[in-house]
């Protein structure tokens, strides 16, 4: 793959160096083949074209992890259109809003959410249709339409839009980007390099288990290993049980998940030896992989001697620097540079609080400009002007650089809650909370927790009585958020701690509460 | 002090838990597809259960659930081990 190659390119790449018969994905109980898929791709986008799609167009999806969803990405993509991806357990209400501030012409579900779907699409006037994957019918959409293998080419820049994706950003208000098409080409090579080694033209070499979601980022990081030479083994289940029963039954050698579902892994009771002694690396990103979870990792799966971490935003398109930690044997090993991804032009610097470069070897803000980062945040000025200087995005996150494509990472930014690798804005939540009629105030905080980096606490505060309460909290927070992003615990107080002077919450009062809880309740289980 | 469990209280505390009705939840309800918990909010709901019926529960059996019947039963089998499980 060149740096700044199209997506078609690279897509054609892939296809014509693999025979039709080579196993590129393991869903559930079946292998499908690259012939398999290459025909969806077309008869998606021979589809999607007869709909009105290309360049331009907006396409949105919300599915479950599933082969069909690479199938639309890249019938999109090779189209000249652009995605809006969004996981599927948002409610619908968002998942229409979102539509239709991306102006899709398309929106794609599954064939078991489609009628709550059009429901909300009619209650809000949407103006976009509706398609569903995932029924009866030899036909994608239901329309019986002949494959055909001569859509392309369609005339495409690099700067054509392919991508949309929201930001939580530093200051927990979601930002709006657009990635455009070389966005996208320098993504999908930078993830890539995650892999053990990068074999373009293989596919079966390396297997690899999945536990991301298939939204902006995962779709992003997977089909990069996809496209890097990598099977990706995969259900919709995401249960750490069928993930390890998965990885067993297709003879994954790899794992790639979150960091905090790695915690999760580490948990199980036991894990079958002929799973166990099969796996030899893994592979994250969202978040920082710890040296206690990397060497507990290791004592699970003692055959572990390779790890990657990709790391990346949505304003770098996801993954634009690898750090591959040399293998130890112990809690050292995850420590290591992260190098800037190869095969792609992206720079970084470190500046000091005054913007000024810090010399190496001192901790500053990394600032990054290359063919991965996104232009601006779509419609805002003014958060546009403040994270984009020069043609540099500026990260919000620490680092320290060690020479000219190295640096390792000190620290995010502080402000957000970060649950399971993704960033949950605190007043997002409480805003939903507070709308809830008997509910005087409350507020949410990220409580440290080894599992989950933080878990969600909302502290409520009632008008009167505490009845039906929690139950009307977590109602309208699953149906408004993200699931991600509803509240681990709900906790009742008289009133919130304040400090003295303009009455500011205090938030260490809150972490003290929930650090009193859960030490009472760790002694209750092995006191 | 420990509630007692029976199917019908856990349900109704699961449904609190999960912001949503009992008869919305079957044995068979997956806990990830269906009602929409990650990984790590499993946990949550695990140690819900816990300070309810006031159990000794390992995490390595909450990660291992996956529908709400398999949540149950580890929280019947728990209270048996306590010692003071009611027939359902």
């Amino acid at each position: 793959m060149e740096p700044t190659a199209d997506f078609n390119k690279l897509y054609n790449e892939w296809i014509t160096s693999r025979t039709d018969d080579t196993v590129v994905f393991c869903y559930n109980d079946v292998e499908i083949r690259v012939g398999e898929i290459n025909a969806l791709v077309n008869r998606y986008a021979d589809e999607l074209r007869q709909r009105g799609i290309g360049p331009g167009k907006g396409v949105g999806f919300a599915l479950p992890d599933c082969p069909e969803v690479f199938a639309l990405f890249f019938a999109v993509w090779r189209l000249g259109a652009y995605a809006v991806p969004l996981f599927p357990m948002i409610p619908d209400p968002m998942k229409v809003g979102v539509f239709s501030a991306a102006r899709v012409v398309l929106a794609i579900t599954a064939s078991a959410a489609l009628e709550s779907l059009a429901a909300e699409v009619r209650r809000q006037q949407a103006p976009f249709s509706l398609a569903a994957v995932g029924g009866e019918g030899a036909s994608a959409f239901g329309t019986a339409i002949p494959v055909n293998d001569e859509i392309l080419p369609v005339p495409v820049s690099s700067r054509m839009p392919a991508m949309v994706a929201a930001s939580s950003g530093t200051t927990g208000v979601p930002k709006i980007v657009m990635m455009d098409r070389g966005n996208i080409a320098s993504a999908l090579r930078c993830s890539a390099e995650m892999a053990p080694d990068y074999r373009p033209e293989s596919n079966g070499d390396w297997r690899s288990t999945l536990a991301f979601p298939l939204s902006t980022s995962g779709m992003l990081v997977c089909a990069g290993l996809l496209f890097g030479g990598v099977t990706l083994v995969f259900s919709e289940d995401l249960s750490p049980v069928t993930y390890l029963s998965l990885t067993g039954k297709w003879g994954a050698q790899l794992l790639s998940a979150p960091p905090s579902y790695f915690e999760t892994l580490c948990t199980l009771p036991g894990i079958d030896p002929c799973v166990a002694e099969k796996v030899t690396g893994i592979m994250t990103g969202m978040d920082f992989l710890s040296p206690s979870l990397l060497e507990r990792l290791g004592k699970r799966f003692p055959q572990l001697q390779f790890c990657s971490v990709g790391y990346g935003l949505v304003e770098t398109s996801t993954v634009f620097m690898v750090q591959k930690p040399e293998m130890k044997g112990d809690s050292t090993g995850v420590q290591g540079s992260f190098l800037i991804a190869g095969g792609v032009t992206n720079e970084i610097t470190v500046r000091d609080k005054n913007g000024a470069q810090a010399p190496d070897g001192t901790p500053g803000e990394l600032w990054v400009r290359g063919p991965s980062v996104v232009r601006e945040y779509a419609g805002n000025q003014e958060a546009t002007q403040q994270a984009f200087v020069d043609g540099w995005f500026r990260t919000g996150d620490v680092a320290v650089k060690n020479g000219t494509d190295a640096m390792e990472l000190l620290g995010r930014d502080k402000y957000l809650i970060k649950r399971g690798g993704k960033s949950v804005s605190p007043l997002m939540v409480q805003e939903k909370i507070t709308a809830i009629p008997g509910i005087r105030e409350c507020a949410v905080v990220g409580v440290p927790h080894p599992l989950y980096g933080q878990m969600i606490w909302a502290f409520v505060v009632p008008e009167t009585s505490t009845d039906g309460i929690e139950k009307a909290v977590m109602k309208q927070c699953r149906e408004t958020l993200p699931n991600y992003m509803v509240p681990d615990t709900v906790r009742f107080l008289q009133q919130l701690p304040r400090g003295r002077g303009a009455g500011k919450l205090d938030i260490e009062q809150l972490l003290r509460t929930a650090g009193e809880e859960l030490a009472a309740m760790e002694e209750d289980q092995h006191g | 002090m420990a509630e007692t469990l029976t199917w019908k209280h856990f349900l109704e505390t699961l449904a609190t838990v999960l912001g949503t009705e009992p008869s919305e939840l079957k044995r068979e309800t997956h806990l990830y597809s269906d009602v929409g918990i990650d990984s790590l909010g499993i946990f949550s709901v695990g140690m819900r259960m816990i300070n309810t019926y006031k159990v000794h529960l390992p995490l390595a059996l909450v990660s291992g659930m996956k529908t709400v019947g398999d949540m149950f039963d580890a929280m019947e089998k728990a209270v048996a081990e306590k010692g003071d499980v009611e027939t359902v």
